[in-house]
This record gives C-alpha cells, sequence and structure tokens, in this order.
C-alpha cells in the first residue's frame, strides 16, 4: 500500500472539507453567533492538517490501486469524522468529543440520530453544519472529491465503487467524473426544488435549507425538537414525504433521464418495487391505525405515508409519535429499516435491489431442487447477474444481520431494554435515525452512555460504507506494502 | 408425479404410528384414566385411514423420484401432525383443534411450546404421548419408517435427505438402512442411559421416562408447570445439561466413534465451535447476572448453562424464570436460538455449521475483493465445500430471516408487543419452545389468537423440514405431472 498517496489525497479533501466548513463559520459571522470562534478554529486545523498532508503527494504521480482506493475511502471517512466534530466540540453543544463525533458520523453517513436533547437553543450556524455534513454525506465525499478535483483520474472507479452504495455499478457516462457531476447537479437540483417549496409552504428561509438538505440526503437532522411534528402542516409533510421517495431511489435513473430525455428508465424493477413496498406498507399501517387506534381514515393515511417513506428512505423524520403505534406497524417500520432505499440512492439499508436478487436466487434455486441439473441464469431488467455479483449478495446479508445481532448484545449490555437496544442498531445500521422506545421518536441517543456510542458510531459507519470497504482494511494482505505476486 | 406411491408409502407410516399411540393407550387403560377412549378412537381412525390409503394404491412398482419423495417427507409431517393432535382434541385437554394441532406439530418437530396451562391436571397418558410425539420427531419420523420397512429399497437416500437436517448430507454406510439404525440405536442408548440416571437422580419412573424424551430430542414438553424449575435439584439439571449438550451433537460423529471405537471424530471444527459458543455465551450471561442482578456466581452458572444449552439446542427446558433477567442476557439467548445446534443432531435453527461456512465464505470474500483474479475455495475439516453448497446456505440465511421477518409482522398483528412476537417466531421457527414476555418461561402459548397459531404451526414445520422441503412445493414446475425431459 501506498501511504503518500492516501495522505496525499486526504490533504486535498480536507482542504476541501476547510472550505465546506466556512459556509457556516460566514453565516455564524453574519449572525454574529458565538459559535463563531469555534468554527474559525475548525476551519484552521482542518486546513492546516489538509496541507501538510497534502505536502506528501504531487497530483500528477498519484496511482491509485485496489489498496489505495480502499485506503482512501475509509481514511476520508474517518478524517472527515473526526474532524467534522471540532465545531460541535469547540462550540460546547455537547458533553463529550464522543458525542461530538457521534453526532458528526451520524451527519455524515446520514444517520440523523442526535445526542443533542435541546436542538432548538442551537445557533443557526450549528444547525446548518448539521445539514451540511448530512448534505456532503449523503451523495458521497468522495463523489464530492472526485468532481472538485480534475486531475485525479487514475482509480477514480476504484474509489467511485468503494463508497457509491448498490450490488452492482452501472456506469452511464464512459468517464466516472462525467457520472460524478452529472450526479452532483441532479443533487444540487432536487435540493434547490425542495428548498424552494418548503419556504413557500411556510418555513424559514433557514429552516427551508436546513430541512431540504436533510431530506434529499435521507437524512433526518431536524431543527426541531420535535422534529417535522413541529410544524404540523399537511403541505410540508406532504413535500418532504415526496423528496424523501425520490431521494431513495436510484440517482442512475435520473441520469439516465436527464441524458436521453425519455421517461422509459423509471420502468425499473428495483424501483416499481420499492414503490410498491411503500404503497403496501402504507396501506397495512393505516389500516391499523385507523381500527386499532381509531385515527380518521385520511389522518391515518397522511401519518402512515410519511412514516413509511421516512423510514424506508432512512430518513428518520417523524411527523407522529409512532412510538405508541401498535405493535404490528412498529415491526413493520422495524423491518423498513433492514430493507432501505434503492441502489445508488442516498439512503442507508440493505437496499431493494439485493432483496430482490436474493429473492430470485431463492426460487430459482428451488427449481433446481427439483431438477438439479438445471442451469438457471438470474436475470434483473434484463440483465445477466453474475454468479460473483450474487455471491456478494448473499455475503452482504449474512454480514448485516450478524452485525445486527452483535451489536445489539452489546447495546443491550449498557441497559437498554431488548427490543430498544434492537431498533438502536437497526436505526444506525440502516442510517436511519431514530428506533423506538429509550432511542424513539421524541427522544435522542444522549442517554446512551459512552460505549453504547462509540458501537452505534462503528455501526453508522459499517452501514454507510456496505461492510467490505471497511472489513477489508482488517485483512493482512491489505497492509502489505508489496504485491505478492 | 407417482401418487400411487406416495400413497402406498404415506398409509404404511401412518399405519406404524397408530402402534405407537398404543402405548399411551395401555397406560390409559392400566391407569383406568378416562382420555382411553381418546386414544381408542385416534389410533382407530389412524390406522384405518393408514390402511385405505395403502390398500388404494394401484402397485407399489415405479420409481420413487426427487418429487415424490419431497411430497411423502411432507405428506408424513402433515398426516403425523394432524392425526397426532386427535387424542389431545377427543380428550379435551385442549379448547380447539388448532390448539390440539399446535400441541401435536409443537411435539413432533421437537419445539416444545405448548397451549396447555395446566399440565399436572392432565391425565398421564396424555402426558406420554406429548413426550413420545418428541422422541419420534426428533430423529424424524422418515428415519424410522427406512428402519421398520426393510422393502422401501431405493429412494430411501432421497426420503433421509428430504428430512435430515444439515448443509451437507453424508452418509457413513454405504447403506442407507444400516445408517438409520444405528443412528436410532445410539438414540435408543441415549435415552436408556438418561432414564436410568434420572430414576438415580430421584425422579419416578413416568416423570424420568417423559424427561429423557423430552431430552434426547431436544423437545422441551415437561410434567410439570414449572418445567424443570419444579424440582430445583443440581443433581437433575446438571444431568439434563449433559444430555441436552449431547444431544445438540452431529450424531454422526457418535456413529464414527462408535463403529471406529475412537475419539478421534470428536476433532471436528463444528463440534468445538458449538461447544465454543456455549461457553462463551455462558462466561457473558454470569457476567451480566452477577454485575446488573448481584446473583451469587453460583446461581449465575447453574442457570446461566441451563439457559444457554437449553436455548441453542432448542430444547426450550426452563431451570429459572429468564425473562426477568437483564437485557443483554435476554438478547444472548435471543441470538442462540437462531444459531441452533450441530447439523446432523435433533435441534432446530440454522445450524452451526452453516454459519461457520458463511463466515468463511465471507473471509474469503474479502480476499477477493484485493485480489480479484484469486480462486479460493472454501474448506471444513480438509474437505474442500463446493460453491453451489455454499450458495444454498447463504440463501438459507436469507429465508430464514425472510420468513422469521414475515411471520413476526403477522404474530405482532395478534396484539404481542414487538419483542413477544419476535421471540415467539424465532422460538417457534427454531423448534425452541418458550420465548419472553407473554410467550416466556412462566407462561404458555394459549394466550395466542386462532390465526396467531395457525402462523406459529406453520414457522415450526418449515423450521423443521428446513425450509426447503416444504418450500419447493410451492414452484408450478413441481406439480406437473410429466417430465419434459
Amino acid at each position: 500500500m501506498n501511504i503518500p498517496v492516501i495522505l496525499g489525497l486526504l490533504g486535498r479533501l480536507l482542504i476541501v472539507y476547510a472550505g465546506a466548513m466556512s459556509i457556516p463559520l460566514v453565516l455564524a459571522l453574519a449572525l454574529e453567533e458565538w459559535s463563531r470562534l469555534a468554527f474559525l478554529l475548525s476551519v484552521f486545523l482542518t486546513l492546516l492538517t489538509g496541507l501538510v498532508f497534502a505536502r506528501q503527494a504531487k497530483l500528477t504521480e498519484m496511482k491509485i490501486g485496489v489498496r489505495e482506493a480502499f485506503g482512501s475511502v475509509v481514511g476520508a471517512w474517518i478524517l472527515a469524522s473526526l474532524f467534522g466534530a471540532l465545531p460541535f466540540q469547540f462550540a460546547d453543544v455537547v458533553p463529550t468529543y464522543i458525542d461530538a463525533v457521534f453526532e458528526t458520523v451520524s451527519g455524515l453517513t446520514t444517520t440523523g440520530a442526535s445526542v443533542i436533547p435541546d436542538v432548538e437553543s442551537l445557533p443557526q450556524s450549528i444547525l446548518l453544519w448539521r445539514s451540511l455534513t448530512h448534505w456532503l454525506g449523503g451523495m458521497g465525499i468522495i463523489v464530492l472529491f472526485i468532481v472538485l478535483l480534475p486531475k485525479t483520474d487514475l482509480g477514480t472507479v476504484l474509489l467511485f465503487n468503494a463508497e457509491v452504495p448498490g450490488p452492482t455499478h452501472d456506469r452511464v457516462m464512459p468517464r466516472i467524473r462525467d457520472t460524478a457531476i452529472t450526479l452532483w447537479k441532479i443533487y444540487l437540483i432536487f435540493t434547490a426544488i425542495c428548498t424552494l417549496l418548503l419556504w413557500s409552504a411556510g418555513m424559514t428561509f433557514l429552516d427551508a435549507v436546513n430541512n431540504s438538505f436533510a431530506t434529499i440526503a435521507t437524512g433526518g437532522f431536524s431543527t426541531k425538537n420535535t422534529s417535522i411534528m413541529f410544524y404540523d402542516s399537511l403541505a410540508i409533510e406532504m413535500i418532504l414525504s415526496f423528496f424523501m421517495i425520490v431521494s431513495g431511489a436510484n440517482f442512475v435513473i435520473y441520469l439516465t433521464i436527464w441524458r436521453k430525455k425519455s421517461l422509459k428508465p423509471f420502468r425499473n424493477t428495483e424501483l416499481i418495487t420499492y414503490l410498491l413496498i411503500i404503497l403496501g406498507s402504507t396501506l397495512v399501517i393505516a389500516g391499523s391505525l385507523w381500527f386499532n387506534i381509531g385515527e380518521s381514515p385520511l389522518l391515518a393515511v397522511r401519518h402512515a405515508l410519511f412514516q413509511v417513506s421516512s423510514i424506508i428512505t432512512t430518513t428518520g423524520y417523524a411527523s407522529a409519535d409512532f412510538d405508541l403505534w401498535p405493535s404490528m406497524t412498529k415491526i413493520i417500520l422495524f423491518l423498513l429499516m433492514f430493507i432501505g432505499g434503492s441502489a445508488g440512492s442516498t439512503s442507508g439499508g440493505i437496499k431493494v435491489s439485493r432483496i430482490i436478487l436474493l429473492a430470485k436466487k431463492t426460487w430459482a434455486e428451488l427449481k433446481r431442487g427439483i431438477h438439479p441439473r438445471v442451469i438457471s441464469g438470474i436475470k434483473l431488467d434484463g440483465k445477466v447477474i453474475d454468479t460473483e455479483t450474487l455471491n456478494r449478495v448473499g455475503i452482504f446479508f449474512f454480514l448485516y444481520i450478524v452485525t445486527f445481532a452483535g451489536a445489539s448484545i452489546l447495546i443491550a449490555g449498557t441497559g437498554l431494554k431488548p427490543f430498544d437496544a434492537m431498533s438502536a442498531v437497526a436505526a444506525t445500521l440502516g442510517n436511519v435515525g431514530p428506533g423506538f422506545g429509550f432511542v424513539g421518536p421524541t427522544t435522542t441517543f444522549a442517554g446512551i452512555n459512552l460505549f453504547g456510542k462509540a458501537v452505534l458510531t462503528v455501526c453508522m459507519l459499517v452501514g454507510r460504507l456496505e461492510f467490505f470497504t471497511l472489513l477489508i482494511i482488517f485483512r493482512r494482505e491489505f497492509w502489505r506494502r508489496q504485491k505478492t505476486w | 408425479m407417482n401418487y400411487s406411491l406416495v400413497r402406498g408409502i404415506v398409509g404404511r407410516l401412518l399405519i406404524g404410528y397408530a402402534l405407537t399411540m398404543l402405548i399411551p393407550f395401555i397406560l390409559a387403560v392400566f391407569n383406568r384414566e378416562s382420555s382411553s377412549s381418546a386414544f381408542l378412537l385416534s389410533l382407530t381412525i389412524t390406522a384405518v385411514l393408514g390402511f385405505l390409503m395403502y390398500r388404494l394404491r394401484e402397485s407399489t412398482e415405479g420409481k420413487m423420484g426427487i418429487r415424490e419423495s419431497f411430497v411423502i417427507v411432507a405428506g408424513a409431517w402433515f398426516f403425523t401432525s394432524l392425526l397426532g393432535a386427535l387424542p389431545f382434541w377427543i380428550s379435551g385437554s385442549v379448547p380447539t383443534y388448532i390448539d390440539a394441532l399446535f400441541e401435536a406439530v409443537s411435539g413432533l418437530t421437537t419445539t416444545g411450546s405448548s397451549v396447555i396451562d395446566d399440565v399436572e391436571i392432565l391425565p398421564m397418558s396424555i402426558l406420554l404421548w406429548r413426550s413420545i410425539t418428541h422422541w419420534l420427531g426428533g430423529m424424524g419420523i422418515i428415519v424410522l419408517f427406512i428402519i421398520l420397512l426393510p422393502n422401501t429399497g431405493f429412494g430411501a437416500v432421497q426420503l433421509f435427505n428430504a428430512e435430515v437436517p444439515g448443509p451437507l448430507s453424508k452418509r457413513i454406510m454405504p447403506r442407507i438402512r444400516d445408517t438409520a439404525i444405528s443412528l436410532w440405536r445410539i438414540y435408543t442408548f441415549f435415552t436408556l442411559v438418561l432414564i436410568g440416571l434420572l430414576l438415580a437422580a430421584g425422579l419416578d419412573l413416568f416423570d424420568a421416562v417423559n424427561n429423557a424424551f423430552s431430552t434426547v430430542s431436544a423437545g422441551g414438553f415437561s410434567t410439570k408447570n414449572a418445567s424443570i424449575m419444579h424440582y430445583n435439584s443440581l443433581a437433575i439439571e446438571g444431568i439434563i445439561i449433559v444430555f441436552i449438550i449431547i444431544a445438540g451433537g452431529n450424531y454422526r460423529l457418535y456413529l464414527e466413534a462408535w463403529t471406529k471405537k475412537s475419539l478421534k471424530p470428536f476433532r471436528n471444527t463444528e463440534f468445538i465451535t458449538y461447544l465454543s459458543i456455549i461457553c462463551v455465551s455462558t462466561v457473558l450471561i454470569m457476567g451480566g447476572l452477577w454485575l446488573t442482578h448481584d446473583k451469587p456466581p453460583d446461581y449465575a452458572l447453574r442457570h446461566g448453562l441451563f439457559q444457554v444449552v437449553s436455548m441453542v439446542t432448542g430444547t426450550g427446558f426452563v431451570s429459572t424464570d429468564y425473562d426477568l433477567w437483564p437485557a443483554i442476557t435476554k438478547l444472548i439467548l435471543f441470538v442462540l436460538m437462531f444459531i441452533g445446534g450441530c447439523a446432523g443432531s435433533t435441534t432446530g435453527g440454522i445450524k452451526i455449521a452453516r454459519i461457520m461456512l458463511l463466515t468463511k465464505h465471507t473471509w474469503s470474500m474479502l480476499t477477493r475483493g484485493l485480489h480479484p483474479q484469486a480462486v479460493s475455495s472454501i474448506k471444513l475439516d480438509g474437505k474442500p465445500i463446493n460453491a453451489a453448497a455454499v450458495n444454498m446456505v447463504s440463501l438459507f440465511f436469507f429465508l430464514y430471516v425472510g420468513i422469521f421477518a414475515i411471520a413476526t409482522i403477522l404474530v405482532a398483528g395478534t396484539g404481542l408487543e414487538p419483542m413477544d412476537a419476535m421471540s415467539a417466531v424465532a422460538a417457534s421457527l427454531g423448534n425452541v419452545g418458550p420465548g419472553f414476555g407473554i410467550v416466556g418461561p412462566t407462561t404458555t402459548f394459549a394466550s395466542v389468537t386462532i390465526f396467531g397459531k395457525s402462523v406459529l404451526i406453520l414457522c415450526m414445520l418449515l423450521g423443521r423440514l428446513e425450509l426447503f422441503t416444504l418450500l419447493i412445493l410451492l414452484r408450478p414446475e413441481f406439480w406437473k405431472t410429466k417430465n419434459r425431459w
């Protein structure tokens, strides 16, 4: 592994990151908030470290191999988390640095679980920084980096694949940088539209910006203690539902539409399945709310749709206290946390396309039970999926469940009740945000002890980088300097 | 499909089944219990039905194919469940037939969850019949049938494979019937030894026999309401712990040790992992009990070990009310329900061999992330495992978790709390027995609605036949009469 190359890359990334941090700094200066010193110090520290690292390697000499790609992506997320925590720490809005890191990782991984019980007392600049971490992490910090630094052509594919979620990576454009640029363009347009709509629906401009960052990135940090319940506005809930569902779908679809100027790409199996899951869950939950708690049918549908789209896209907004809902609806929401949105979206979880592939493979395997010599290929949207990919998906599922089980035991060890502990882990591993009970929609993660927070922080990162990228650095071969062949 | 052949074999099996009902009938007559007429009626119905099916066959000629073997196994379990429920229903021990069916399926699948709140008032014959269903189902009714009817000849291998759990069925002896006979011989031997030991520990003959049947089959029905708590005897718990651990090991190991007269077969990776899991879980639970509940170490060791082995093997005996234990210990027990014992044992669950294969597969997948061209094969005890088997294992895992998720929604819909519903399904699917909360160690499944019971019945059968044997019947190809080639 070539460490100077990785440091060079990470240094440049930190410089860009310091640039992002100056946005809340400017806001703090403009509003003359007391948090401006905290931001000034954080920007300075990040920039300084970035400059030191960047000197390790010149852009033109960089060759990025498999190991360097994995190393850089993991390093980028770790550094971005550590440095992004500085403003929270310096502004003293959290009790310990672990809390600050938790908040930042929760932001960058678009989880949206908070350790700050009273967010309404925070300065606007801090609120903006929380939303900004969502927005940067949503499309991926590495993807942003690919856009901003034109000369890193070598190995960008590897970097891209190591960060962007999903079982398969279909590039739409021949050059990865074009893909990355277009993805960010679409991302920007969605954010702009969402902001304008929220603004016109009655939010203040800053709230609209914050909430649209959190929505498009499927994050879930809110500027209010009671999340979207605060506004109690049908218009706002519908706008947010719509954009959450949009963000939970594969951005490659939008990209294809953008390029080909046709609506055909919407006829995508994963997208249709995703919408059907939302529809089915909404109807079942609305039915249960209507029959079991006696909400009026319209209100039941409104609440059910918002919560379902918030949980399946792993946003984590709440428009009602779903912790008080009947048991069955809780279990459905709990399962949606695992399913997650589409591959290539900003959402977390296992992803709908993986579930589709596994279900198809299982069905085909049953056929092989009857006709052992039959050869069955699995197709998705007409494309044959190779065995290697299917294997990876099977293993991914196994890893996801095992990590969930192991982390749940650890979290239960910190004193949470079994189901609360499971929901806390499912919500962080799936980058959702709130869970049930102790970590429910009206409470925060502040009550968990430091060990528990550390475990959940790892869960968020593991979930965002989809296991392989993080786990691979634990292999001994990874650290060998020379190739063995 | 050769229905004639299927009818002939299932018919003969039912006649054999009617004979086993004679045992509780004789006991009932001997004790002048009111249930004697119930048994007489049940065994007459079973025998007549079996005889009719057997006589209605056109010929016993014809080849047994894969499809016939699946239908025979599914049919055998279906009919033995339906008919095995008759004594409970006719004698009035349970309120509805679904309850009786639940009890019978719970017995045959060695689950051990009961719908009878007060078992101590039941006639002895009914108690014995519950334990007998455990004992028959433990080693497998089809396996028993292979022994009792020598002229089934060909096709026995397929029947064997469709019923005996495990990712890799391997025969030790050239003829399947010899394997089956030896397995039953060891099974009977263990049962007899256990009866002797329990008698020596102070149980009366009736309790010793019933508990031995329940233990060796990893079942869990007890003759007392408070399960093993009732005796509160260290000796009895110790004896049962040893035999539960034995029951959770792979019977092929005992068979090999028996035939080769050496202890070498015990140097088996799965067996060692199994014992390690028991040790680690016990230590963790002891720690949890000691630190958070101030239980003395001897209490923690005794009950921790008992509950761990009871859960991991899917027995479901209870030595103390673990529902009152801290959250972490409950979650460990919950996870153990999924893991289950060794392949080729009488236990339920996913099985340790599968978990090991998946872990190894994951590890080799990470190597391939670094060296995409690497060819890696997975070995277990020095033998390479082919890729198709590993794939089946990861699909099995997916199906297991998927079925668990769907069944949990349904059971939660009947009004159980989320954690209670999850534990009820996990306990049924893993053939464990009691779960937590409303279906906890000191309560029964009586309060679950009829719909919920039906779902759980299905879970027990799916879990016992390891999903594929039953799910394969859902493929449309399965029911086509002619092979297309």
